[in-house]
């Protein structure tokens, strides 16, 4: 592995070349003549893209203005065409763009750069929203969720529900780079794409995923409608501030798809905390809300029926996905594409989740 | 020689890594400290799977010989049935189902004993390719039939990922909802 600058946060391999420096220059002339930036902050948390966020200065008709920004630059593996689960980062972008007139909140989106030679790739700059994303894994953020649900306002869980509701609001063909497939092509679509991807990263046989693959096959459910879908709907990836949801975030891997497809993805253990152990509250969906709820409230906002055979299936699906992503990372750091250890560390999620995908597939195979 | 246990000096590597290692580090390195957070934490699990893994093959060995016992019976059971109905078999499908049973008990008699890495790895896969062939021909089978004869086999799946769990340091056994 390569020796690491640690003196200097912006020269972290790790990331991509954008620097403050190089984002005065591209900020002066858009923003103001003249730009500063201060507060360079890296956020690493991400998997795929490099994200930085700054304070950009500058002043408008005389008088300053400051506003901190959010950089999403593509990362030296998506550069050089090593990676890529989601969609590309213009895509990303002009979703997120999509998003702005409907009733979800998500950052404005600014400006997208196509051109290298700013920056090394291409990125896109929004707004910065107050928050933080909770992280289900750590049992001190879980039990904040806990209490969220267990608060009688119920606030923060309201918000989540509107947040997907309103997600569903977005008509996946006003988003260039989003391919319009018909309803009744939705599920073979994700059923062919994430098997192509688990056939290439699978390291070894598993009976009980061929077992799924064959479920998912032949309890493919009827999809009336389709809608954008956010896709990797979760609590850790919406902005938490206090008791408010303040932005939905990570939109690469949005499509055309069953709405439903959200609830179940949101719906897993895994997403609610689960690894190795039970969880406390195994009820609670993201740790946030009672599934039940979840889906009765998302009814009675949206007037979808919330088919609960379809948000089984999709539960089901999303714990195959998850897996399915995690196996292409130990499968990239296996062959020295990456030398992330967190992609070696995720081939730990998978026995938890073939024990999800277990309990809910068996009452149809046995 | 070796004369330290494995699994404890990667316990101990483990600890070093993030009690003394990624606490000394400023928390603006977080891509840094999640790197050594994640090595750790895989330290830990690989120390788990040096003492558990011979262990938790023979269980699932053992698991599955008893699965193709019961779905062998099972099988000859819905013969039975069905010649009393004077049906047959002209698709073939329970025929095919036989020989993948026949095949995967000559593969795991055949199978290498696990004495080092390579050979618990080729066991490993002896039993799940084994228990996949069946499972695959019986999905050609009548619905009602296919699901009697899958049930003890989803007992070599529940013992498979039991054990993976418990390698990762699962101590209860119940799951969730």
């Amino acid at each position: 592995m390569d020796s690491f600058d640690c003196s200097d946060a912006r020269t972290n391999p790790a990331m991509s070349d954008v620097t403050s420096d190089g984002l005065a220059n591209y900020l002066s002339g858009r923003l103001g003549p003249e730009v500063e930036i201060a507060d360079y902050r890296e956020h690493v948390e991400g998997w795929s893209r490099d994200t930085i966020s700054v304070t950009a200065s500058w002043t408008a008709e005389g008088q300053p203005r400051s506003e901190r920004l959010v950089v999403r630059a593509e990362s030296d593996a998506q550069i050089e065409g090593r990676e890529g689960q989601g969609n590309d980062i213009e895509t990303e972008f002009r979703t997120m763009a999509a998003a702005q007139d409907a009733p979800v909140v998500v950052p404005e989106t600014y400006w997208y750069e196509d051109d290298p030679n700013v920056f090394g790739g291409r990125f896109f700059i929004v707004e910065y929203l107050d928050g933080s994303a909770p992280v289900t894994w750590d049992p001190r953020e879980r039990t904040d969720l806990y209490d969220a649900w267990d608060d009688p306002d119920r606030t923060l869980p309201d918000q989540f529900v509107d947040a997907v509701a309103g997600i569903h609001e977005i008509d996946p063909t006003d988003v260039d780079g989003i391919d319009d497939v018909p309803a009744d092509r939705i599920v073979d679509r994700e059923i062919d794409r994430w098997e192509s991807v688990y056939r290439r990263a699978a390291p070894v046989t598993e009976p009980a995923l061929e077992e799924a693959l064959r479920w998912f096959r032949a309890n493919a459910p009827e999809v009336p409608e389709t809608t954008l879908v956010h896709g990797d709907f979760r609590i850790g990836n919406v902005l938490v501030d206090g008791d408010d949801l303040t932005g939905v975030l990570d939109w690469e891997l949005a499509r055309a798809g069953d709405p439903l497809y959200d609830l179940g993805y949101a719906s897993t253990n895994y997403f609610a905390g689960k690894l190795i152990e039970p969880i406390e509250r195994p009820e609670l969906a993201c740790s946030l809300l009672e599934r039940e709820w979840f889906y009765d409230e998302y009814e009675s906002r949206t007037g979808r029926a919330v088919d609960r055979d379809r948000i089984r299936y999709w539960r089901a699906f999303a714990a195959f996905v998850m897996l399915t992503i995690g196996l292409d990372g130990v499968r990239r750091f296996d062959e020295g594409i990456s030398d992330d250890v967190r992609s070696a560390w995720f081939q730990y999620i998978v026995p938890g989740l073939i024990e999800d995908i277990l309990a809910l597939i068996r009452e149809d195979r046995t | 020689m070796p004369y330290l246990r494995p699994d404890r000096v990667l316990s101990k590597f483990s600890r070093f890594v993030s009690d003394d290692v990624r606490e000394a580090l400023p928390s603006e390195e977080r891509f840094l400290r999640g790197q050594l957070g994640s090595m750790a934490s895989t330290m830990e699990f690989l120390g788990g799977e040096l003492t558990g893994k011979a262990h938790a093959l023979g269980e699932q060995e053992a698991a599955l010989e008893a699965a193709l016992d019961e779905t062998a019976a099972e099988l000859e059971t819905i013969g039975s049935e069905l010649e009393s109905a004077g049906e047959t078999d002209p698709d073939g499908h329970r025929e095919s189902v036989e020989m993948a049973l026949s095949k995967a008990r000559d593969r795991i008699s055949d199978a290498p004993v696990p004495q080092s890495p390579e050979t618990t790895i080729e066991k490993e896969a002896v039993l799940t390719n084994a228990c996949e062939n069946v499972l695959a021909s019986i999905d050609d089978l009548p619905d009602e039939h296919a699901r009697r004869l899958r049930k003890p086999l989803f007992g070599f799946l529940d013992t498979r990922v039991d054990g993976q769990l418990r390698l990762l340091g699962r101590e209860d056994e119940s799951g969730d909802e």
